[in-house]
């Protein structure tokens, strides 16, 4: 909550002078999780985003946006050995998210940073077999939670861009760190 | 710029602290019995007989239940374990419903039933030996050829109880 008021009241001058341009625009790119715990539950292949967001300016030199995102990561599986169990846990995550940014421009480039809030889903099937058996439940599970967000990004013409976004939240039972940095084209239209 | 300073400044007090964790979670392959855990946890039971497990975890009780191998007995969704006729060893696993990576497992005994009482209503005493029926203070003069003196007071049916073990004497 602390946090939330703070970034409002920073982005407070933004949205005061809001409604002077509005513009939309698309965006999509590719994904790596940069956390110990997103890793393990999520793999090194293709983890891609894509999304859509309306900006406007408040200033010559800053923008606000919001943001709606889906990031799909790839299937993860953690394998464990014991002498009496083999466990197999399979996993895909994925989130969507709703935030607002605050961008700063310079020229062609811009320095942003956001608040977010993010919808977690992990699918996830346990195998557990023994010599005598094997026991494999599934189920999906849920969590929202808060995220932070920096990001820099350069313009190459008024439609086309590209941005670095690094998202800090916490997801799971157990509120581990989420990190994720994304790389990203964006269109505006 | 005075307010870019203050907001990057801001984030990267929000991000350093969005990145701080202290433990593992109970959500990893191999975590068995630690965030989850089953009761009662060493468990035995004669064959045929049920008993009640239960899970727990710091957020709640739910719990999706199986028993390995299958053909010791069968586990209801509440956690009610039948075992079936045969003695041996099983496990008990439960993983939490609300999200199926937290494990828990408990090792299960199922015991052979103990041995029928024997009941000989016409138990005759055949050698002179005394014998005795322990735990009700009924013994008996070893008359050959005679019931046993004990047979009146055992029970009101005539019938004498055998504890398992005990062989009579034959002829």
């Amino acid at each position: 909550m602390t946090r939330a008021a703070l970034l409002l009241g920073l982005l407070q001058p933004a949205l005061l002078g809001a409604g002077e341009s509005f513009r939309w625009g698309l965006q999509g790119g590719l994904l790596m999780p940069a956390s110990p715990d997103l890793k393990l539950t999520t793999s090194s292949g293709l983890n891609a985003s894509l999304g859509a967001r309306l900006e406007w300016g408040s200033y010559a030199d800053q923008t606000l946006r919001l943001r709606l995102d889906r990031e799909q990561f790839g299937a993860g599986r953690q394998i464990k050995d014991s002498p009496t169990v083999h466990q197999e846990i399979d996993t895909r995550v994925h989130d969507e998210s709703l935030g607002l940014e605050q961008l700063f421009h310079q020229e062609r480039w811009f320095l942003g940073l956001g608040l977010y809030g993010i919808r977690w889903t992990v699918d996830s099937t346990n195998k557990l077999s023994t010599p005598t058996g094997t026991f494999s439940p599934s189920g999906s599970s849920r969590w929202t939670r808060a995220g932070v967000g920096l990001l820099v990004g350069r313009h190459w013409n008024a439609n086309l861009g590209a941005e670095f976004r690094f998202v800090a939240s916490r997801y799971g039972q157990e509120n581990q760190p989420t990190r994720v940095a994304s790389l990203n084209l964006i269109w505006t239209f | 710029m005075n307010q870019r300073c203050a907001c990057l400044a801001l984030l990267s007090l929000l991000l350093v602290q969005g990145c701080y964790s202290t433990h593992n979670s109970g959500d990893r392959a191999g975590t068995t019995n630690w965030r989850m855990t089953v009761l009662p946890e060493t468990p035995s039971l004669v064959a045929g007989q049920t008993l009640q497990f239960s899970a727990s975890t710091p957020w709640g009780s739910e719990a999706i239940w199986s028993v390995l191998p299958a053909t010791a007995g069968t586990i209801s969704a509440t956690g009610l374990f039948t075992a079936s006729a045969t003695p041996g060893q099983a496990t008990i696993y439960a993983v939490w419903a609300k999200d199926v990576r937290y494990t828990a497992s408990t090792g299960l005994s199922i015991l052979a039933p103990p041995p029928p009482a024997v009941t000989s209503p016409n138990f005759v005493q055949t050698f002179g030996a005394q014998q005795a029926v322990p735990g009700t203070g009924v013994s008996n003069g070893a008359v050959v050829g005679e019931a046993v003196p004990a047979m009146l007071a055992a029970t009101t049916d005539g019938a004498i109880k055998v504890r398992h073990g005990f062989v009579p004497p034959v002829k």
